[in-house]
């Protein structure tokens, strides 16, 4: 069975270590003040953010240097959304086509009915853009699920989720998601 | 009356010209008739300093000579390339450095290939065709890539984090960087070549050549130039990876 831990990790730009421990078949949920240092600790785990002390392991294994490669190849993430970026010259976020035409990606079964489908089993709004990218994470099939700022809604599709065997990660605020999840971790 | 091959009449002619031009803004505008002064006294200092530099490989005439000048002109040129794109950082300074100095070897090499009759001026010349070139496509170039990525962090994340390879997280940018490269050769392609054509075109009638030899080996060194400058882009991308990204894909700048 898959196991992520924190061992008092410090990443740069919070005050305080971290340490917890995710593993399949529950949804562990991060709650803190504020919503940067949530998507913060998240993005520390795919390698994104800079690690001072301890170390975030997977099965054991640390993430340091290249083994992030490693790391994200087990991993799927749905942010809180994608929106053009810039001021003076806006860019455009990737498209759902555009993961699903990565050549990582390209070997899975996935059309836009099973998107629909998919999304319609979140839970949420079909045009929801959270709840599409939260399908399109889960399509992906990896052993972990990382998501930002989830809806209430979807609650019950991640304890699905983690009931079929991935380690389901949240980073939220919102109570009902708290009080939803199986484990809540207070940064 | 003539001096040298310059005529005397040639000359006071332009500088009245000049001279009333002069006047008028005198008139109109004293604070862009400074500015123009000022402008024109760099531009004369620009060119004795060309004329001193070109008469000295004249005199020399030897490759090494040359050579040292192109060392010289790569290392202004990728400095200024760095300075125009307001990216004056030590991790761009060697592939910037590396691209452009392997960019300007292939050009001014295929160009002396080209050119009927070979003189060791032809290098600084030639040089400094490809130096235009450079200067404007590879300061956007390079400016909007480094923009790009660093605007675009979170999609870059995201594609990283759901199964990206790191080309493929930086493609979007690449596509940018590149399409920024290309727009000062396309505007240079669509400017009215019908009445303005390109000045190398016209040096060469001056000496001599005939018309359709100076079209065929402008044509050939415009697009001798097009390509090499899209190279020496492609390198400083493939070179600069390595210093602007960590080993766990984390953008550095």
């Amino acid at each position: 069975m898959k196991i992520l831990e924190f061992n008092q990790v410090l990443i740069e730009g919070y005050k305080q270590t971290i340490s917890l421990m995710a593993e399949a078949g529950a949804v562990t949920t991060l709650t803190g003040n504020s919503s940067e240092n949530l998507t913060a600790c998240l993005l520390a785990i795919m390698g994104f953010s800079n690690i001072l002390n301890g170390s975030i392991c997977i099965d054991g294994e640390p993430l340091a240097g290249r083994a992030s490669l490693f790391f994200r190849k087990q991993i799927a993430y749905a942010p809180k959304g994608l929106r053009k970026l810039g001021e003076v010259i806006t860019y455009d976020p990737p498209s759902v086509q555009d993961i699903f035409n990565l050549k990582v990606n390209q070997d899975l079964p996935i059309s836009n009915g099973i998107l629909s489908e998919e999304i319609r089993k979140v839970g949420v709004d079909p045009d929801n853009e959270q709840g599409q990218l939260i399908a399109v994470a889960s399509l992906l099939e990896k052993p972990i699920m990382l998501v930002d700022n989830p809806p209430l809604e979807s609650m019950n599709y991640f304890l699905q989720l983690a009931s079929k065997g991935r380690i389901v990660v949240l980073a939220s605020n919102n109570p009902g998601v708290l009080s939803a999840s199986n484990k809540i971790v207070e940064l | 009356m003539e001096l040298s091959s310059v005529s005397i009449w040639g000359v006071l002619v332009a500088l009245i010209l000049f001279g009333g031009v002069f006047a008028l803004f005198s008139v109109f505008d004293r604070k862009l008739m400074t500015r123009l002064s000022r402008i024109m006294l760099y531009f004369v200092l620009s060119l004795l300093f060309v004329s001193a530099y070109m008469w000295g490989l004249w005199i020399l005439n030897v490759w090494w000579a040359n050579f040292i000048w192109l060392v010289i002109s790569t290392v202004i040129i990728s400095s200024m390339i760095l300075r125009k794109a307001h990216l004056w950082k030590k991790s761009l300074v060697l592939p910037v450095h590396i691209s452009v100095f392997v960019g300007i070897t292939c050009a001014v090499a295929v160009g002396l290939l080209l050119l009927p009759q070979h003189h060791t001026l032809f290098i600084p010349v030639l040089l400094a065709m490809i130096a235009s070139y450079l200067l404007s496509s590879l300061t956007e170039g390079i400016k909007t890539y480094i923009h790009s990525l660093r605007h675009t962090q979170e999609h870059y994340q995201y594609l990283l984090a759901n199964g990206a390879t790191h080309f493929e997280a930086i493609l979007p940018s690449v596509r940018r960087s590149v399409r920024a490269t290309m727009l000062p050769i396309l505007r240079e392609f669509s400017s009215p070549l019908i009445i303005a054509p390109p000045m190398f075109f016209c040096g060469m009638l001056l000496v001599g050549e005939e018309p359709i030899t100076a079209v065929i080996i402008t044509f050939l060194l415009t697009i001798t130039f097009c390509s090499t400058t899209l190279l020496t882009m492609a390198l400083f991308l493939i070179l600069s990876d390595h210093f602007i990204f960590d080993r766990s894909g984390r953008f550095l700048l």
